[in-house]
């Protein structure tokens, strides 16, 4: 079990690659972000980006996937209390296939509530070409070591 | 048909988009796509969970809110007949998820124009910034977040 304490600033990881598709674009957007450059192949050529892309929150619900599929080993998770910035840098478009890097930027205790821990993670997000396509920091939650807990005792044995 | 430049919003005014029941049923789907951490996907385990009983994802509160801001603003569009010379999003800022949103939660959504950022890059265009609630049953704020999106600004005569 991966607690609080295993976590370190400047940790990275590589997270497994995403492909995205025109049906599942059209299928999110329809449901979640009906807009016609998400959904609509013709009416898209006449707007604002000229094409269809993806709703950026379907490239975001991409990258919390990506992030569960990364995670093979269980972690004390405890939820995430918000995220601090996401950013939507370019479209992402039908055919893309995105990878994404993910950088611990704090580490801290939380004061209010003991035996919790808090953590900023930095992810970067990249479409096959290397486009820098989104930005997201968020903080998460995770439980702390309990004192004696079996998986300290492997540790230390 | 009326065109709504950047120059046209009004800062201040605080818009109802709507409001959504979350059942089981929905939690369960969308976070088996997207986010499927227990305590989003099996109402058992998540007895056992820091939330004990099943919550929905955070992302599935925020997509929510899309689908609330595209039907209400295309709503009042068709109705008073107008256009907004924009709407594609940069990103968002301090999402916060602040009370976990259970079965049978009705949350409530609205939209502030809080403020007008010019951009030296793109002087054609400016973001406008949102203040983002959602609200549950009991008059809870449960979601806030500050939105961004690109307004086109008035063409010159």
């Amino acid at each position: 079990m991966i607690y609080f304490e295993d976590i370190s600033i400047g940790d990275k990881e590589t997270l497994p690659v995403r492909h995205i598709s025109k049906e599942e674009i059209i299928a999110f957007a329809t449901e979640y972000d009906p807009q016609p450059h998400h959904i609509d192949e013709e009416a898209a050529k006449h707007m604002l980006l000229g094409e269809l892309v993806a709703s950026g929150w379907h490239t975001a619900c991409s990258l919390i996937r990506m992030i569960f599929d990364a995670n093979r080993e269980a972690r004390a998770f405890l939820g995430s209390p918000g995220v601090e910035e996401l950013r939507w840098r370019r479209p992402v478009k039908p055919g893309d296939t995105l990878r994404a890097t993910s950088e611990v930027i704090e580490a801290r205790r939380s004061k209010s509530k003991p035996g919790l821990g808090l953590t900023k993670t930095r992810f970067e997000v990249f479409n096959q070409d290397d486009v820098h396509v989104m930005t997201m920091e968020t903080w998460a939650m995770f439980a702390c070591r309990p004192p004696s807990s079996s998986d300290r005792a492997e540790a230390s044995s | 048909m009326k065109m709504i430049y950047f120059e046209d919003i009004e800062l201040g005014l605080r818009e109802e988009l709507g409001s959504y029941t979350f059942t089981a049923e929905d939690i369960i789907q969308f976070a088996s796509e997207w986010d499927p951490q227990v305590f989003h996907t099996d109402p058992e385990a998540a007895k056992d969970s820091i939330f004990g009983g099943l919550v929905a994802s955070g992302w599935h509160v925020n997509v929510i809110w899309m689908k609330l801001i595209v039907a209400s603003r295309l709503n009042r569009m068709r109705k008073e007949g107008f256009r907004m010379a924009g709407g594609v999003s940069p990103g968002f800022k301090d999402m916060k998820w602040l009370v976990p949103v259970r079965p049978g939660d009705t949350l409530t959504y609205f939209s502030t124009s809080a403020a007008k950022v010019d951009l030296k890059s793109r002087p054609e265009f400016g973001i406008l910034q949102s203040h983002n609630e959602a609200v549950n049953q009991d008059g809870v704020t449960v979601m806030t977040f500050t939105g961004q999106a690109y307004m086109r600004k008035r063409p010159k005569e």
